[in-house]
């Protein structure tokens, strides 16, 4: 370590050497240019520092101010767009795992959904034809005993009318025969008798 | 007068015009006729008392400027949402400098940003001024340049002390495992190495800004020499001008490119000294 330290002072001291020598030259220079000779030629390499140090001063001044107030808040800017971005292409590409987990799930509930309601309509279906068939066979047999029973009526009423007729019939035989046997007078009697029986006969058959 | 260089042909009248263009490209003239006064001795546009400017330190001024409202509007006009041409345009090249410059720099790159994004920004402009016909790139000058770089030289060695100390960045300038007694002579020649470092910056953004314009200056005399040799009658030359023009129309968007070039250059060997100067060894 002292031994580097010490390198480096030496190396200082003869460095020291050509930048007197620098520092002249820039003197000289100065000296002619401030004269208004031809100096700016004189040395192509160096420059003349009366142009140097304006320039100079100039520079520091922009580098201060740009590096202090101005690239602070581009750099910032860019940073936090740069972060924002990747920030909200992070969450969409969440958001877009959790629509699709959604999706999928909803997705499911639907299959479900449509097989069940498959299933309802389906049962209800099947419980619509039973009932139908079974109406229709109630039906059937309920029109059967209806027709049945209106026949047996049928049957019924016309076996009491012709009882009644044939009552009938036999009142009227007797009557005719008794009026004919009792009121044997007058053939217009008679046939006034017989046609009365006859009237009477065809309001019966009416 | 005229006639007779006519006579003699654009190529025989050339030389003497390059000499004279050489003049009006010396940076302390503003106009041709104002070059060389009486007495054969450079004049200066500007002069107060002892103190004299040239035209292109006046340039470096107004770039100055330029730079600093340039950057300052444009800082406050970045939104978060990317809004207007001119301020992507910035960003581009804030983004690239911040890539492809300071990306060379291994440690605590964004403390160096700021200043890199300074250097391109301001040679950047510089140099593009002086594309603009009739002005005078303020890096164009070798005080000029020497102005940029001896600020780099002071940086870099500043941020290097700052991040490892003092004695041990000087010293540091040898490196490890060089023998004790070979090490002084190392580190001369390392710490004249690095003095050397701005004065290459220097001269290569002087010389190809200078060497830029002499060849625009050529080609723009070439053209004007034969397209007037094509109206006084030399139908010779009638096809030789516009070949000129399309050539000079050529190297001026050759010297956009290096503009743009050399401001990269600049700031790329900046962050490399940087990094020479800040990463641990």
């Amino acid at each position: 370590m002292k031994r580097k330290i010490c390198a480096g002072l030496i190396g200082l001291g003869v460095l020291l050497t050509p930048a007197l020598a620098f520092a002249e030259e820039a003197a000289e220079m100065a000296e002619e240019a401030a004269e208004g000779s031809t100096g700016l030629l004189a040395s192509p390499i160096f420059p003349t520092l009366t142009e140097f140090i304006p320039m100079l001063i100039a520079f520091i001044v922009v580098a201060v101010v740009l590096i202090k107030v101005a690239w602070p808040m581009v750099i910032k800017a860019l940073d936090e767009r740069a972060d924002k971005i990747e920030n909200s292409l992070k969450s969409a590409e969440q958001a877009k795992v959790e629509a699709e987990e959604v999706l999928s799930e909803a997705q499911d509930q639907l299959a479900g959904a449509r097989q069940e309601a498959g299933q309802i309509v389906e049962s209800g279906r099947q419980a619509g034809e039973t009932t139908q068939a079974e109406i229709i066979a109630k039906a059937e047999a309920e029109s059967a005993a209806i027709v049945e029973r209106g026949r047996q009526t049928i049957a019924a009423e016309k076996k009491a009318a012709l009882t009644e007729v044939k009552t009938k019939a036999a009142d009227l035989a007797v009557g005719i025969a008794s009026k004919i046997l009792g009121e044997k007078l007058s053939p217009e009697v008679d046939a006034r008798l017989i046609d009365a029986a006859i009237t009477e006969m065809g309001g019966f058959n009416d | 007068m005229a006639a007779e260089t006519v006579a003699q042909g654009p190529l025989q009248v050339l030389p003497e015009k390059v000499e004279h263009l050489l003049q009006t490209l010396d940076p302390t003239s503003i106009f041709p006729s104002q070059a060389y006064n009486e007495h054969g001795h450079l004049q200066r546009i500007l002069s107060i008392g002892q103190w004299t400017i040239s035209v292109n330190t006046v340039y470096f001024i107004l770039t100055s400027i330029l730079v600093l409202v340039l950057v300052l509007v444009m800082a406050k006009k970045i939104k978060l949402v990317p809004k207007g041409r001119g301020v992507n345009a910035f960003e581009f090249l804030v983004e690239f400098v911040r890539n492809n410059v300071g990306g060379i720099i291994k440690h605590d790159r964004k403390k160096y940003e700021p200043f890199l994004l300074t250097c391109f920004v301001f040679i950047l402009i510089s140099n593009l001024i002086g594309l603009i016909p009739g002005a005078k790139p303020g890096t164009g000058i070798i005080a000029g340049t020497f102005a940029l770089a001896i600020v780099v030289l002071v940086y870099f060695n500043a941020v290097g002390m700052k991040a490892k100390g003092a004695g041990k960045y000087w010293l540091g300038l040898v490196p490890h495992g060089v023998p004790g007694w070979i090490a002084p002579i190392i580190w001369l020649i390392e710490f004249i190495s690095m003095l050397l470092r701005p004065i290459t910056l220097a001269l290569r953004l002087f010389a190809n800004m200078y060497a830029g314009h002499i060849i625009l200056g050529i080609f723009a005399l070439l053209t004007g020499l034969f397209a007037q040799a094509t109206f006084q009658g030399l139908g010779l030359y009638i096809a030789a001008s516009p070949a000129w023009l399309i050539l000079l129309i050529g190297l001026y968007l050759l010297e956009l490119v290096v503009a743009f070039v050399q401001a990269y250059v600049f700031s790329l060997l900046t962050a490399v000294y940087i990094d020479s100067a800040t990463a641990a060894h």
